[in-house]
């Protein structure tokens, strides 16, 4: 089937967002050469899409995902709600502890990383879109555990070992919050309690 | 031809952005009337995103977000180390406190959302910015941040009334009833007094008859008039610089503070803050707690004054910002002093001086860039978007190389925060805003 000018739009739309998310731009031209657009489109789109809330510039100007997006992808686990509150929690966490702070949606065994703040402890650890659960184990809301995440679809990626707490529970899917942890180092007593006090902060 | 002005971009969004949070599904042909597009270019579209995976049928005639809009959650929240900008984060330290409940500084406001579908309107709105005074670098920063928000959403705004209220509570109640005359749909105001009953009072009737108010910088004491209030941590700034201080005097040392503009929330409750930490140690000893109006003229009156009485310097100057700090540092530079350590950023100028003279120092910049986010937050309200009671834009900790404590550590180094290119009068917390001074000053 012939490509629309609607699927060409649709295109457009991700490629923008996906560069956004791939590499830091602070300038619309890298933000649309990554992309792959041409310059005239890709600048009135970029301004469209900023405009609309689905890119934003941070204080020194380099474009991230923008707070409709945020809204939207939250919103189609059902977790819509928890969008306006969650990155002051995620930063308090990350400010408070210097670790990597996330929120990631559980379905079953199956984990996608959702925003996160990278701290200054665990800047080494990249993290990953998705991952499976290495050891299934029940999670209560507000007690926080250590979960080991394998990277999906690389068998022989890096594991991820976290500390989380589920926050929100909806149909088939668990909102947590967690921290992204140091390998083979136990995670210290005041990451539990800030995850706990975060939990309380934002669970119904 | 197309119904609308908008190209498919702005349609795309506008159909992602109709599910509510629990992503109910909704009638394609409910998505369609509110798209206000053609039939053909709306199923058309449609079609593309159920395609595409944006949206999924859910049942006859039912679609609701699908798999990719779900991937979209995976971001970071703020630029990551390979970006291709001047500011570049400090290197990893050790984390905090490795035993006890970091203190993160819960405010429940953060976490309590606003409902405010009862303000949903079309647009685009008609907006009134009472702003407190323009009598500061700071000030007029904030005001150009948020005229820059104007422009980026030129399309959900029909105009932007702004009124300078030169620090005059009488005035900017008179100039609030201006701009309620002159139809706005909401009202964005930094307040001239925490206090000021009258102001409070008709901020009050005005919530009452139904008008969204958005308190941001500053507020009344009287929060109940206010849909939210968009600032920055006030205790952050005013507790982590005391911090700072302490520890770079090794808790023994004679202090000077040197607040902003009497009366007002921000300095009231950076004061505050700081005041408790300096508390904490035995050996800070505080001589003198000072206003200065937020002006270089008052931090330098301030300090020659104290100079001239005591005959000696402080091992310390607190000021809960720069824009009195360059006048301090200044008094010392003309005297021939050698400058004690200072806290305050937020002035180009303080960070070229203290960074030239070597002065050790702490800044954390209150963000300017809260103007562009106040009227993001405005268009959130108009919207009938839920949004936070509270709204914090961040504050980093801004050091020079070597000058970490124990506790406190750079989130951003000095040296590759200021701007040379720039003039003193330049704030660097405006955000985007700043970019195009910065272009300016190099074409």
């Amino acid at each position: 089937m012939s490509e629309t000018p609607y699927d060409k739009a649709v295109a457009s739309f991700e490629a923008l967002l996906d560069a956004s998310s791939r590499v830091s731009h602070a300038k619309p031209v890298r933000l649309i050469k990554e992309s792959g657009q041409n310059m005239t489109t890709g600048y009135r789109h970029t301004a469209a899409l900023e405009a609309d809330g689905f890119l934003r510039r941070d204080e020194s100007g380099v474009y991230l995902r923008g707070t409709a997006a945020l809204r939207t992808s939250l919103s189609a686990f059902g977790f819509g709600r928890l969008a306006p509150v969650i990155e002051p929690v995620l930063r308090r966490l990350k400010d408070g502890t210097q670790h990597t702070s996330f929120l990631a949606i559980i379905e079953e065994s199956d984990v996608c990383v959702g925003p996160y703040f990278q701290g200054r402890a665990t800047r080494h650890i990249k993290l990953a879109a998705t991952y499976r659960i290495e050891i299934s184990r029940a999670l209560s809301i507000g007690d926080a555990s250590e979960v080991t995440l394998v990277p999906v679809g690389s068998e022989t990626g890096a594991r991820l070992n976290t500390l989380m707490t589920p926050v929100a529970s909806r149909a088939l899917y668990t909102a947590v919050l967690g921290f992204a942890l140091t390998p083979a180092r136990l995670p210290d007593r005041s990451l539990f309690q800030a995850l706990s006090q975060a939990a309380e902060q934002i669970a119904p | 031809m197309s119904r609308d002005a908008k190209s498919n971009i702005q349609r795309i969004t506008a159909i992602l952005k109709g599910f509510d949070a629990d992503n109910t599904p909704r009638r394609t042909h409910d998505v369609l009337d509110d798209l206000g597009a053609t039939r053909s270019t709306g199923f058309g579209l449609l079609r593309a995103l159920v395609r595409a995976g944006w949206l999924e049928r859910y049942d006859h005639g039912l679609v609701r977000l699908g798999d990719k809009a779900r991937g979209m959650a995976f971001a970071p929240l703020d630029a990551q180390d390979q970006s291709e900008t001047a500011t570049m984060r400090a290197a990893p330290g050790a984390p905090p406190r490795a035993h006890g409940a970091p203190d993160l500084e819960w405010d429940p406001d953060l976490v309590r959302t606003v409902e405010t579908e009862r303000y949903k309107a079309k647009p685009p709105f008609r907006i009134g910015f009472s702003n407190a005074s323009v009598n500061n670098a700071w000030r007029r920063a904030m005001q150009e941040s948020l005229a820059y928000a104007e422009k980026t959403n030129q399309q959900q705004i029909a105009e932007l009334l702004i009124k300078d209220a030169e620090d005059d509570p009488d005035l900017q109640c008179r100039q609030i009833d201006d701009l309620v005359g002159q139809g706005i749909q909401l009202l964005l105001i930094s307040t001239t007094s925490v206090a000021h009953v009258a102001l409070s009072n008709r901020l009050k009737a005005l919530a009452e008859d139904g008008l969204p108010i958005v308190a941001v910088d500053r507020r009344p004491n009287d929060r109940s008039s206010l849909t939210t209030f968009v600032t920055a941590s006030d205790h952050r700034i005013g507790r982590i610089s005391a911090l700072w201080l302490s520890e770079h005097l090794s808790g023994q040392g004679r202090v000077w503070l040197l607040s902003g503009l009497e009366g007002t929330s921000p300095a009231i409750r950076r004061q505050q803050a700081a005041l408790q930490v300096l508390s904490q140690y035995p050996g800070i000893q505080v001589e003198f707690v000072s206003h200065t109006d937020w002006t270089p003229d008052g931090g330098y009156r301030t300090v020659g004054r104290l100079l001239d009485d005591t005959g000696r310097s402080p091992d310390g100057v607190w000021c809960d910002s720069g824009l009195q700090g360059v006048g301090s540092v200044r008094q010392f530079i003309d005297r021939g002093l050698a400058i004690p350590a200072h806290t305050g950023g937020d002035l180009n100028q303080m960070y070229k001086l203290c960074l030239e003279k070597k002065v050790p120092m702490v800044a954390l910049d209150y963000p300017a860039s809260m103007g562009a986010r106040a009227l993001e937050v405005a268009l959130d309200v108009l919207s009938g978007q839920p949004v936070p009671q509270r709204v914090e834009v961040p504050v980093q900790i801004i050091l020079p190389r070597g000058q970490e404590t124990q506790s406190v550590k750079a989130d951003t180094w000095a040296e590759r925060h200021v701007e040379w290119a720039l003039g003193d009068d330049a704030v660097l917390s405006q955000g985007p805003a700043l970019q195009s001074a910065l272009a300016k000053a190099a074409s």
